[in-house]
């Protein structure tokens, strides 16, 4: 709109909500003159200020309640599992212990899901990425993806076996690596590796690697604490 | 931060939404940092809402996924998410022609403040910011029935 419009526009709104209201319909023959526009545009706009309307429910309260779903997770239900705690969260997403909700069988697992507001679509279709890194490694040594989907507002999440394991940074403070053990580690961890080389230096340490996320963005990545050959 | 990569600003989300839910009903933070908090985090409010919307918009498009549901009641009806994407395209309009009027609308209506709280961070008195939001609820209220056809 043009400014000079806009600001004419705003003068009479605003000085016909001023005046007496049965003085106003004579102000407004006045104020606009023969412009048939002007004074269709201010009473269109005196009527939606006089009915009310959506503007009465401030969107601040369904955004409170958006955010305190996401930190209040326990109990909540994806797809047949639910959550019993938080395990971790990165700046992407988080981490829940969930189980069996339908009583079938026991089995617990742990559901990585993109935090809200966070889903945009690239990282969406990094999420997706690393669900189909995980989809297409089949070794004891990486933890398995069992399931993945959508929840019904749209955020992708992706089912993996639980396995109790320790941070790489923790694991690796515990046994007082220095620097250059410890980045011998995360070169064999990182999950870019794409290299057989790679794999095997990670599958000698006889750990499972559980995150698959970029370097970059998570780097410090997720093994077993014990063991497992 | 600024000049870092996006992920940064994402992270920067993240802990704005974990701030905000602990200084909602702290009252006695000096104004000055309390107003621009308010400010940034009725930003974040908006982006967190009108992302939600959009994801209820992809989740029912269908992406190939297999669909399962969370069991829970549901935050926002299909309807409210609908509007609340009526209502932020209707405001960057708004913004466009006057950008004042999109600071404030953006402040009482996502950011939840008064107006007495709102005058704080345009620098206006609250005289001009009561005029400043009958305009913009008024245009608002109108675009949104023009757009929804429902009279909203």
């Amino acid at each position: 709109m043009e400014p000079e419009r806009w600001r004419q526009i705003e003068e009479v709104f605003q000085a016909a909500l001023d005046c007496e209201p049965e003085r106003r319909s004579a102000f407004l023959d006045t104020a606009c003159g023969g412009d048939r526009s002007l004074l269709q545009e201010i009473e269109s706009l005196l009527g939606s200020y006089q009915k009310g309307g959506f503007t009465e429910a401030p969107a601040f309260h369904d955004a409170v309640r958006l955010i305190e779903k996401d930190y209040s997770v326990a109990g909540r239900r994806i797809g047949p599992y639910r959550v019993i705690r938080e395990i971790g969260h990165g700046g992407l997403g988080a981490v829940y212990l969930a189980a069996r909700a339908d009583q079938a069988f026991r089995k617990e697992v742990a559901i990585k899901l993109i935090k809200r507001g966070l889903d945009t679509e690239s990282i969406i279709q990094r999420f997706r990425s690393e669900r189909q890194i995980l989809a297409s490694l089949d070794h004891p040594n990486i933890t398995r993806l069992l399931d993945g989907g959508t929840t019904e507002d749209g955020l992708p999440y992706f089912v993996m076996e639980y396995i109790q394991g320790q941070p790489m940074d923790s694991y690796c403070e515990a046994r007082q690596l220095n620097t250059v053990e410890r980045s011998g580690f995360s070169r064999g961890f990182a999950p870019r590796f794409n290299t057989p080389t790679r794999i095997s230096s990670f599958t000698a340490t006889s750990s499972r690697a559980m995150s698959w996320s970029q370097p970059k963005a998570f780097p410090s990545c997720w093994i077993s604490a014990s063991p497992s050959s | 931060m600024r000049r870092e990569r996006p992920d940064h600003t994402l992270q920067t989300t993240a802990l704005v939404h974990e701030a905000y839910l602990r200084l909602v009903g702290q009252r006695n933070i000096r104004w000055q940092t309390r107003i621009h908090f308010f400010a940034a985090a009725a930003q974040v409010m908006r982006h967190i809402l009108v992302d939600h919307a959009r994801g209820r918009r992809r989740a029912k498009r269908g992406d190939g996924m297999p669909e399962l549901s969370l069991d829970e009641a549901v935050v926002l009806s299909d309807q409210r998410a609908d509007e609340l994407l009526a209502v932020n395209d209707a405001l960057m309009s708004l913004t466009a022609d006057d950008p004042r009027k999109g600071r404030v609308f953006e402040l009482r209506y996502f950011g939840g403040m008064s107006v007495d709280e709102a005058a704080e961070a345009p620098k206006v008195s609250p005289a001009t910011l009561a005029r400043d939001w009958r305009m913009a609820k008024s245009w608002l209220r109108r675009e949104m029935g023009d757009r929804l056809g429902d009279g909203a």
